[in-house]
């Protein structure tokens, strides 16, 4: 009897709880079918996940009315009260993507990014040391880029008809006033700044955003590290030079500090390897770095970074003039040295407080110091004394820059990833320079030539969200100079619309103001801004380990400067002008040739200007209709050994041809002016890298050479001032590379880190 | 009859309480059989999606995040599209997290380390070097709390395998983890029914492969 009621009890308990089957479908709010949510009933462990087709269907006991989640990665969850009185129910779902910065579109018009932290990138940090023939230079590697010009020969970074001067720098928001190390006219220049001490690198091409200003072409954007992940010592011997540091991480792992010194010397390569020009003083660098870096608070960061840089080159070269006479006694040397003083510092905070903000300072100070003296020897070495050579060609040139800049951004996260950001940046800027003609020094008095500017901008820009496959920026900058004396006001927009999984278009729009360069300011004070107004237009499909970016734009120059008459003082002014138009397409692949990972990049130029001393509107001296670049990377694991390769093609760039169209020659056919082309330019750069543990320090051989099958490289012509002759023409001489190669050797050691990982991965 | 109903009534509402916790139990086992016989991301969501439904009404228990955790970490690791691997293990994470807020244990940060390698797979170029620190630092934190752990040396045995020889990994230093990962798991014992046992038969077959 007991059992009997037991039973019944028991059979009571479970058999009543009647069954019900929830079934339904999930899509999202396009109607896809979405795979694996999690549906649930609250408070219960009942629930299913959705099949291939987005299906779910399950058994509960639970009775009368229930909540019905549906959960899933990347979505906004979503409840739904069901009343369970039926014995099949059908519910079905459509639930939001959540915009997240994981798939929400990024606009890309105009940006090559290198980054680890965030997605889109075209390169990493590593590729731009990892690039041949960039030979540790950021700006090499980014010349492998579309937009950029084979410009070697000149100092910066020449983008989509743009001057060296046009290209500006950013490190941690702040505008760098020296970016590129002291150089000698013809023979180019190398970036001051050692690519390793950077995370990220932004590289615009156009279109940049409303933080920042004073670049008509380009932006360089440049972001330092945090704290390391531990303590760590290097050494690195090479054909060039030596250097070593160290870095400390403190215990607590919440402060660092480093130091390092550099020395590069180039006397003993260019003993062993002729050059086609004589060094007095081969280019000879010395450098100290130091480093700090501070967390103020979980989220806050504060960063120091700071070097003192001393350089020193002295060269001799054929005197083009004094060979136009075709005397071998009055065959005359150029000396040219130059002695570069260069300190910069630079302080960056950054939190984030009441959650949604984010606070960026960055000051930053900068002293650049330029000794320069040149001078026309005789074959004994004595300052000419012949009456066709001014006195003035001996030369004391004292060039002197200061800058102590300062710029707050604040950034206030909206919902669903909506940002705004706005802020103010401030430039003292104090130029000063004195020229001696050294043989009048006794007979007049030389003053320097100062000019200095208080610059100040406001700058506010929006991100806007629309779903994840829109978005859309706007942004306006107001720059004032005091030296100027009149406000811009330069508006930028852009966007971005996703297609469809891997494909993307973008578009920006922005006006761009910089100021004349400073040479031009010390003729006339009055000048005004320079324009450029820029037009994007960017497609990029992006598949796994696939990249394809096709991009055009359309450039118009107002108000650059024309200098009519090089010999009148004070006659530049801003009636230059020009346009840039072109297409460019870049395609990089890490998948169809396997271990190989390999980039193409093409630019398309058509760039016309008629600027400084130009006779008309025509092609610039530093633009090239065709330029493109093949660069490949391959490490086998197994040994340890890599082998990275970069092609560059460039076609003929034009130069001014002084016997036909001479523009200091008021008599000059002007349609001449510019038409002549030097040869295409070709150039092959190679490097192989050797990775092995000695001890306890990882090291790194790096052999690369330059050039290896002696392309010959013409990136134009200098000309003889006068006929001295007589015969109606003037002597002209090709400016060339100072050798056809240039082969690297370099051991790289470093303790405490091991870069074998990022090494092998790098090749994954 | 009185007294028997009651004393039924009392052994029913007994019951129901021991029925409470054996639902809990029964429901986690059977899910646990699913997950061990899982060979797809798929079917591994299948499981966690489970875990995770019963982790939300259990706000006291560790292993249903514990093992929601671990299927999603098996999920990433075997997923095809590596642009949903964030996603996943940031929600590995979180229930990680959850579960050592309830238990902190060195199980926890044995699958936080495995959490962070599958990360590794989105872009082992550039997150190889910091990812796979962070993950072998977990490790080392895992050993400091129990070094019987069998599975800390399976996956320190994996990293070894994985690193060239050259620097010190290839397949005689991995053995040498693996080796000592089979014997902590024969003197291995889980602390209750629930307890993680998984890892044997993974030390067992990279043994195998390293000879």
């Amino acid at each position: 009897m007991m059992k009997r009621i037991l039973y019944l009890l028991i059979f009571l308990a479970t058999g009543s709880q009647a069954q019900t089957t929830i079934s339904g479908k999930v899509t999202d709010t396009k109607g896809e079918a979405l795979i694996g949510v999690n549906m649930a009933i609250k408070n219960s462990y009942d629930g299913a996940t959705t099949n291939a087709q987005g299906e779910y269907s399950f058994e509960t006991s639970e009775k009368d009315s229930v909540i019905l989640t549906a959960t899933y990665i990347g979505f906004v969850s979503q409840e739904k009260k069901i009343l369970l009185n039926q014995k099949n129910i059908q519910v079905n779902f459509a639930i939001k993507e959540k915009i997240n910065d994981l798939k929400a579109v990024v606009i890309s018009a105009g940006a090559f990014e290198a980054s680890d932290e965030k997605k889109g990138t075209v390169l990493k940090p590593l590729d731009i040391v990892t690039t041949a023939g960039s030979n540790g230079d950021n700006y090499g590697a980014l010349k492998t880029l579309p937009g950029a010009q084979q410009t070697n020969d000149r100092e910066g970074l020449f983008v989509r008809g743009g001057t060296g001067s046009e290209t500006q720098t950013f490190i941690d928001g702040t505008w760098v006033r020296n970016a590129f190390s002291a150089s000698i006219p013809d023979l180019g220049a190398r970036g001051r700044f050692n690519p390793f001490i950077f995370k990220g690198t932004v590289f615009s091409t156009g279109g940049y955003s409303a933080l920042y200003g004073q670049a008509l072409s380009s932006a360089v954007i440049l972001e330092t590290i945090d704290l390391p992940d531990r303590s760590s010592a290097n050494l690195n011997i090479s054909s060039v030079g030596i250097g070593g540091s160290v870095q400390k991480l403190s215990k607590n792992k919440k402060q660092s500090w480093g130091l390092g010194y550099n020395h590069t010397n180039l006397t003993p390569y260019f003993a062993l390897v002729k050059q086609n020009i004589d060094y007095k003083l081969a280019p000879t660098v010395n450098q100290i770095d130091l480093n700090y870096r501070i967390k103020t608070s979980k989220s806050g960061i504060l960063k120091f970074y700071g070097y003192y840089n001393h350089t020193g080159i002295n060269i001799q070269r054929d005197n083009i003039t004094s060979i136009d006479y075709g005397q071998s006694d009055k065959a005359y040397q150029d000396e040219f040295g130059i002695k570069n003083n260069n300190v910069y510092a630079n302080l960056a905070y950054k939190d984030y407080f009441k959650k949604d903000w984010k606070l960026n300072i960055g000051f930053c100070f900068s002293d650049n110091q330029d000794k320069i003296e040149t001078k026309v020897l005789d074959p004994n070495d004595q300052v000419v004394s012949d009456s066709n050579f001014l006195h003035t060609e001996w030369l004391k040139i004292n060039s002197h820059n200061q800058i102590a800049t300062t710029k707050v951004v604040l950034e206030k996260g909206l919902n669903n990833l909506n940002t705004l950001r706005f802020g103010a940046e401030y430039i003292f800027n104090r130029d000063q320079i004195l020229a001696v003609p050294v043989l009048l020094q006794p007979f007049v008095a030389f003053k320097p030539t100062l000019i200095t500017d208080h610059y100040k901008a406001l700058f506010a820009e929006s991100d806007i969200y629309i779903t994840n496959d829109l978005a859309g920026k706007i942004g306006v900058r107001a720059e004032h100079s005091s030296l100027i004396n009149r406000v811009n006001i330069a508006p930028r927009v852009s966007a971005a619309y996703k297609l469809n999984r891997a494909g993307q278009i973008s578009a920006a729009y922005g006006l761009f103001y910089q100021k004349p360069e400073v040479t031009y300011l010390y003729r006339n004070t009055g000048l005004n801004y320079m324009r450029a107004d820029h037009y994007i237009l960017n497609y990029l499909y992006q598949p796994k380990d696939r990249l394809l970016r096709i991009e055009a734009f359309y450039k118009k120059y107002h108000g650059l400067i024309k200098t009519n008459n090089p010999y009148a003082v004070g006659n530049v002014d801003n009636n230059g002008q020009g346009y840039a138009r072109g297409i460019e397409l870049f395609y990089r692949d890490k998948k169809s040739i396997k271990g190989i990972d390999f980039w193409i990049s093409y630019s398309f130029l058509d760039t016309k200007r008629n600027f400084l001393n130009y006779l008309s509107l025509v092609q610039p001296d530093f633009a090239a209709n065709h330029t493109g670049s093949f660069v490949f990377k391959k490490f086998w694991t197994k040994y340890m050994f890599g082998i990275n390769g970069t092609y560059t093609y460039s076609s003929g760039r034009p130069y001014i041809n002084y016997n036909q169209s001479n523009p200091n020659d008021p008599g000059a056919d002007a349609s001449l002016f510019m038409s002549d082309r030097t040869i295409s330019f070709h150039n092959f750069s190679l490097s192989a890298n050797y990775l092995k543990n000695i001890g306890k320090a990882f090291t790194v051989f790096v052999l690369s050479v330059n050039n290896p099958f002696g392309f010959k490289q013409v990136y134009g012509y200098n000309y003889a001032a006068k006929d001295l002759n007589g015969d109606g023409t003037l002597y002209r001489r090709e400016i060339t590379p100072t050798a056809r190669q240039f082969i690297f050797l370099g051991m790289f050691m470093s303790w405490g880190i091991d870069r074998t990982q990022e090494a092998i991965d790098n090749n994954l | 009859m009185k007294n028997l109903f009651l004393s039924i009534c009392l052994l029913m509402t007994g019951l129901s309480s021991f029925a409470g916790s054996d639902q809990y139990m029964n429901a986690m086992k059977g899910i646990m059989m699913k997950m061990s016989g899982a060979t797809s991301p798929e079917a591994y969501q299948v499981a966690g999606n489970a875990f995770e439904r019963v982790a939300n009404s259990e706000t006291k228990e560790w292993q249903p995040r514990y093992y929601a955790a671990f299927c999603y970490v098996m999920q990433a690791m075997m997923t095809e599209d590596k642009s949903k691997v964030d996603g996943i293990a940031d929600q590995a994470d979180k229930l990680l997290n959850d579960a050592a807020a309830i238990n902190d244990n060195d199980e926890i940060i044995v699958l936080k380390s495995m959490c962070m390698s599958a990360r590794i797979g989105v872009d082992p170029m550039s997150r190889g070097m910091k990812f796979g620190m962070e993950a072998s630092k977990l490790l080392t934190q895992a050993k400091e709390k129990n070094p019987a752990n069998p599975r800390i040396y399976l996956l320190m045995g994996q990293n070894k395998f994985y690193t060239p020889e050259a620097f010190g990994g290839g397949k005689k230093a991995a053995a040498e983890y693996f080796t000592l990962a089979v014997e902590k798991f024969a003197a291995f014992k889980p602390a209750d029914e629930l307890a993680p046992t998984w890892g044997l038969e993974s030390a067992q077959k990279m043994l195998e492969q390293c000879k």
